[in-house]
């Protein structure tokens, strides 16, 4: 069964200037005749995996009984280690628009492309691009005078066309068996995730022509690389009515939690009552702390192994897909790891 | 699951430092063990090569997690080297190395567990699925209630 969330060694005390019993102590040794040692039974019994929202770019989720060094390796391999593809060399042919071509290429490379790197490898070699490991995007945009403009006109878009680049003019030129893999059998045609991102202005016969390679690559190499738009977690407030709210103070203390956090219930005896409704709406202002005549009347707390995810996605992966590519990602590392200490103590490499 | 960080091939990272040694060129092991431990390897501080605090503090919770460890501690020893340094210390001279083999293969029960768990909820349990939020037209909006014109600027090029 998952532990009661009453259970006091759970709590982070949230209180008015500081916040005590930060780090958990469920460790061999800390309690005398308590067992903490790692227990895979034990484990299974008190996690609590529960998704709680989903949408095309976002999901909710709560992750209850694991330390905050599991949620936070979660979190960081999100961010920085779970692969994508994003342009990383281009080459400018041409560009007369108002805007430096570093500029408009580092515009390029953060663009997110709905390519799925599951099927794109990671380059060996850049200066020996191969269809594997290597996409390629054309963007080749002129601007030029729309005659049939009425005389005095003054909107761009009447008056030209093609004045505004946006991340749907960019096109992609299939290399060898590539078109076998994209674009066919329900596998998108790689291109930006958003068609209407405005990349550049331009302003009659200016022109941008640039070629651009797309790899796959890491977020902890850069950003643009990073498949999370944010990955993030919290921990769940718990809020402790400690004595019953005063009458006349019950609307003041509903007033000091974001809305729906507390509600006024009549009890059994037909008397009104604070009680919490939904403590995941608490934003643990503290506010409440500030008024002498609720002092000792409630406690802020917040449960030290009852983590609140939110990811989103920027579009190369579906949210929900998320975490266990991150999952796998750290399961290759903990296989690395072995394998490295298998070769440190492999008889002929002599290291004993 | 092997194979999923392999393949990513060396380069220079941000800070500049070559993940490969620069006199021989070779690729670094992927862990070593720094010198003057015990003997019986009681006590040793391991170097886990291209690591950081990703797999540093979840390892060293789970060392930590076993009752025949002394002491467990990690560092990351300068923020462009990437490295970090594993410290265990063992009761009874039992063998750190032992103890960091069997706390990989627990945090592997560990991530299982979670990714199981995880699907399992997302394919068993009821929770919200909505769209996204339609900032554009939540934009629109806006503009309407205060009185602008809502297209003007920004609408896609058409022509």
């Amino acid at each position: 069964m998952p532990r009661s969330n009453d259970d006091t060694r759970r709590h982070v005390q949230v209180l008015p200037e500081r916040i005590g019993q930060v780090a958990g102590s469920e460790f061999p040794g800390h309690y005398p005749g308590e067992d903490h040692s790692w227990n895979l039974q034990r484990f299974k019994e008190n996690l609590v995996v529960s998704v709680q929202r989903l949408t095309p770019s976002t999901v909710e989720f709560d992750l209850i009984g694991v330390d905050a060094s599991i949620a936070n390796a979660l979190r960081r391999v999100m961010i920085a280690e779970v692969p994508t593809v994003a342009i990383d060399s281009v080459y400018v042919w041409n560009n007369t628009s108002i805007m430096q071509d570093e500029v408009l290429c580092h515009r390029l490379g953060l663009l997110p492309l709905k390519v799925d790197p599951r099927k794109v490898q990671y380059t060996k070699n850049p200066d020996k691009p191969s269809e594997n490991d290597t996409l390629i995007f054309d963007l080749r945009v002129r601007c030029d005078r729309n005659k049939d403009a009425s005389r005095g006109e003054t909107d761009p878009r009447k008056l030209y066309y093609d004045s505004n680049v946006y991340s749907g003019m960019l096109e992609w030129v299939p290399q060898g068996a590539q078109s076998d893999k994209f674009g066919v059998n329900g596998v998108p045609k790689p291109a930006p995730v958003d068609p209407d991102i405005l990349l550049v202005k331009l302003r009659p016969k200016q022109v941008v022509d640039f070629h651009c390679f797309a790899r796959k690559g890491v977020g902890m190499n850069h950003a643009k690389w990073s498949p999370v738009a944010t990955a993030s977690y919290r921990l769940l407030p718990q809020i402790i009515i400690r004595s019953p709210i005063p009458p006349e103070h019950q609307e003041k203390f509903q007033k000091c939690f974001p809305p729906g956090v507390i509600d006024i219930e009549d009890d059994a005896s037909g008397h009104p009552q604070c009680v919490v409704k939904n403590p995941r709406k608490d934003t643990v202002s503290r506010e409440v702390l500030r008024h002498p005549e609720f002092q000792d009347l409630v406690q802020l707390t917040r449960i030290r192994d009852h983590f609140l995810f939110n990811v989103e996605s920027t579009g190369q992966y579906n949210p929900e897909e998320l975490i266990p590519e991150a999952i796998k990602i750290l399961l290759g590392k903990i296989t690395e790891v072995e394998q490295g200490l298998d070769k440190l103590f492999a008889p002929s490499a002599g290291a004993a | 699951m092997a194979g999923v960080n392999e393949e990513r091939p060396l380069q220079l990272d941000n800070a500049g430092t070559l993940n490969q040694s620069v006199s021989t060129s070779l690729e670094v092991d992927k862990i070593g063990i720094l010198p003057g431990h015990e003997s019986d390897y009681s006590a040793c501080t391991f170097v886990l090569n291209h690591e950081d605090h990703t797999l540093g503090n979840a390892l060293r919770w789970m060392i930590m997690k076993d009752a025949d460890v002394e002491f467990c501690g990690y560092s990351a020893p300068h923020p462009s080297e990437p490295k970090i340094h594993l410290r265990i210390q063992m009761y009874d001279n039992m063998s750190a190395v032992d103890c960091l083999r069997k706390a990989l293969s627990n945090l592997r029960d560990l991530l299982s567990t979670v990714d199981q768990k995880y699907k399992k909820s997302l394919r068993n349990d009821k929770y919200i699925k909505e769209d996204d939020v339609d900032v554009r037209a939540v934009v629109e909006e806006t503009l309407r209630e205060r009185g602008r014109l809502a297209s003007s600027g920004d609408a896609m090029d058409t022509s």
